[in-house]
């Protein structure tokens, strides 16, 4: 709307601002590792000039948003990946504050699902890419292959395929599959089913995967 | 056979479009067990074999529809043309979280599948569950605000692109827009807008963007303050009213807070507004008894909704400008419809199919003749041909209902936990609106 049409202006403003008054009110923030399984434990340091706030938005089971020193540091075991927002409060009126904002990605698990292209036999073939880094995330096992079309959720038939595997696995609905990969890099599924012709709305397949760290 | 409709016994049609909503998103809870429960609404269930609309990220991780607090969000969303292609991915609705992560980097949040919860947005909730809620209603394209809105006020567009006008403060092309026929009709008509916020501005409308718009807002456009006054005036009151929230979705950043509920803006910030008109309708008992209050969404704002939409195509009209060559080939995402007017059945679901044209077929229905007016709006006859219905069809309570729902107060609008520490900005998009306005000759 109005807002829209002066979204360059304003979004260019605040860039503007943003870099120009307030990086100097936070020396340090960091987050190490940035990337954990589930339960793993994550160190988090910050040194800021003045009193200072640390929140985070979502995904810690054993904290979530208080004020803290200037310098210090935290161990967090965060659930799922989450946000962390530092907050250097103001020092002295008329003086701006500051904040930063740090990611730790908790690497993904449980069920899996992309959107497959069909061609007119009905065979379709989805594709996701996980993004593990240092490959320490590993794939365990495959099981309750799905598709889902307009809603509906019906067993099928999956074969996937990984860099890591010798040969496609294909799972029936009722089966699973031990796998032993490191889940890092694309993953290809692909399915047989009637109905998917386009131009009806392409499905989704899925698969649950079973994932753990080394 | 369809229920004859009452329109001959309205005497006024008032028209709110509000900001960047799916229905699922505003609306999702009137079917969801968790909440309302009702059957009849096509909106949002408990996960489910049958209901399980997770969209998947990249990395094929699915997120769910989920019911979150209201607040503001992390930014805007997505909801490009592009985008929006993605989003809708061939009618399978499935892109919402793709289209999400790649438009930005900063945020990792569920954001286009939050549902809004009733007790966040308290005056929409009551409205929708007293009043008729239409499940069915589609943005006109699947695109972005200025195209939509085009399609709402003209029936046609000659751009496909909000973002795509050149210079940032270029006005939108001279379209001849419901005003000029209604106008041109001899039909009275306001445009009342929520401008107390920024009273020293002037009111921003739709048709300060439009050189050939410039005289109905000279004459026709107020605040929102005088519809009170009109509406308890002697005289007639205007046979259309437009009612305009304040347009702002920047108000993290330059602390002046609009309620179009554009986000980032919380869902909330819309629901002052709407108690305000809402409350100086029925004020009026005798005039409340023959008016139909028309609450919609322009598009759904990159927000996740379930149903496919329409292939209801539309090609480039005579001097278009799209920055894509090419026809829609279907209608935009589903958006909140809910009429509110004693001639509707209370408390039910209209499921008939509407888009934006939906209002310019009500208008010409009622001010003018069908067969002469209606092909002068662009695709509006066209898609009443493809089954588009006009809103006077949500008009079938025998009897009307004039008691009004005693609406609780609005929420307040919290600014988030940790605002963008930004000066002088407020400033600056103050600057920015009277320059806007002094390069359309305002």
């Amino acid at each position: 709307m109005g807002g829209e049409r002066v979204k360059a202006v304003i979004a260019g403003l605040a860039l503007l601002a943003s870099g120009s008054c307030c990086a100097h009110n936070i020396k340090a923030f960091d987050v190490e590792p940035h990337a954990v399984c589930p339960g793993e434990t994550v160190q988090v340091t910050w040194d800021v000039k003045g009193p200072a706030r640390l929140r985070a938005e979502r995904g810690t089971t054993d904290w979530d948003e208080g004020d803290v020193p200037p310098t210090g540091s935290r161990t967090v075991i965060p659930a799922v990946t989450t946000t962390l927002k530092l907050k250097a409060l103001r020092a002295n009126p008329g003086e701006p504050g500051a904040f930063d904002t740090k990611y730790i990605t908790v690497l993904p698990s449980g069920r899996k699902q992309a959107s497959a292209t069909c061609d007119a036999a009905g065979h379709c073939r989805a594709t996701f890419k996980l993004n593990a880094p240092g490959g320490q995330l590993q794939a365990r096992k495959l099981s309750s292959p799905q598709s889902r079309q307009d809603g509906a959720l019906t067993p099928t038939k999956i074969c996937a395929s990984h860099a890591g595997l010798p040969a496609p696995v294909c799972i029936e609905s009722n089966q699973s599959a031990d796998v032993a990969v490191a889940a890092d890099g694309e993953w290809i599924l692909e399915a047989d089913i009637p109905g998917a012709v386009p131009p009806a709305p392409p499905p989704d397949l899925m698969v649950e995967m079973q994932l753990g760290c080394h | 056979m369809a229920p004859a409709n009452n329109l001959a016994q309205i005497d006024t049609i008032v028209v709110v479009m509000m900001e960047n909503r799916s229905f699922d998103h505003l609306l999702g809870f009137l079917s969801h067990e968790s909440f309302d429960g009702r059957t009849d609404v096509n909106g949002l269930h408990q996960s489910g074999p049958a209901f399980d609309w997770a969209n998947a990220d990249a990395e094929g991780t699915p997120y769910p529809p989920m019911a979150t607090p209201d607040g503001f969000l992390p930014s805007d969303l997505p909801h490009s043309r592009e985008q929006v292609d993605v989003q809708i991915n061939g009618g399978a609705m499935t892109g919402f979280m793709k289209s999400y992560f790649a438009f930005q980097k900063n945020d990792r949040s569920a954001a286009p599948m939050r549902f809004c919860r009733p007790q966040d947005i308290p005056i929409t909730a009551a409205l929708a569950r007293r009043y008729l809620v239409c499940d069915r209603w589609f943005a006109s394209l699947p695109d972005d605000t200025m195209p939509n809105r085009l399609m709402a006020l003209c029936g046609y567009s000659e751009i496909d692109s909000t973002s795509g006008l050149k210079p940032v403060f270029h006005p939108l092309p001279n379209q001849r827009t419901i005003f000029d026929w209604l106008s041109a009709n001899g039909t009275s008509f306001g445009v009342y807008v929520d401008a107390a916020p920024i009273a020293n501005l002037g009111p921003p409308t739709n048709l300060l963007l439009m050189d050939n718009q410039l005289k109905h807002l000279v004459e026709h456009v107020h605040t929102l303050e005088k519809l009170e006054k009109d509406w308890h005036g002697s005289g007639p009151a205007p046979s259309v009213i437009y009612c305009e929230p304040f347009y702002n979705d920047f108000a993290t950043v330059v602390g002046l807070a609009g309620n179009c509920n554009h986000p980032p803006l919380p869902a909330s910030s819309g629901e002052s507004f709407l108690r305000h008109v809402y409350t100086i309708l029925t004020s009026n008992p005798e005039r409340w008894a023959k008016t139909m209050m028309v609450i919609c969404y322009d598009e759904h704002g990159g927000f996740f909704d379930h149903v496919r939409p329409p292939d209801i195509g539309y090609k480039p009209p005579p001097n278009a400008k799209w920055t894509v060559n090419k026809p829609f080939t279907r209608l935009g995402v589903r958006v909140p419809g809910i009429i509110v007017s004693p001639h509707v059945e209370m408390g039910k679901c209209f499921k008939g199919l509407l888009d934006h044209t939906s209002i310019l077929q009500l208008i010409v229905e009622k001010f003018g003749d069908l067969a002469v007016d209606l092909p002068t709006f662009g695709d509006t006859a066209a898609r009443k041909e493809q089954k588009i219905l006009s809103l006077s069809e949500t008009l079938t309570q025998a009897e009307p209902l004039t008691d009004v729902v005693m609406l609780p107060e609005a929420p307040h609008v919290a600014g988030p936990s940790i605002p963008v520490p930004l000066t002088n900005l407020g400033l600056a998009f103050q600057d920015a609106i009277k320059k806007a306005k002094q390069a359309v000759g305002g």
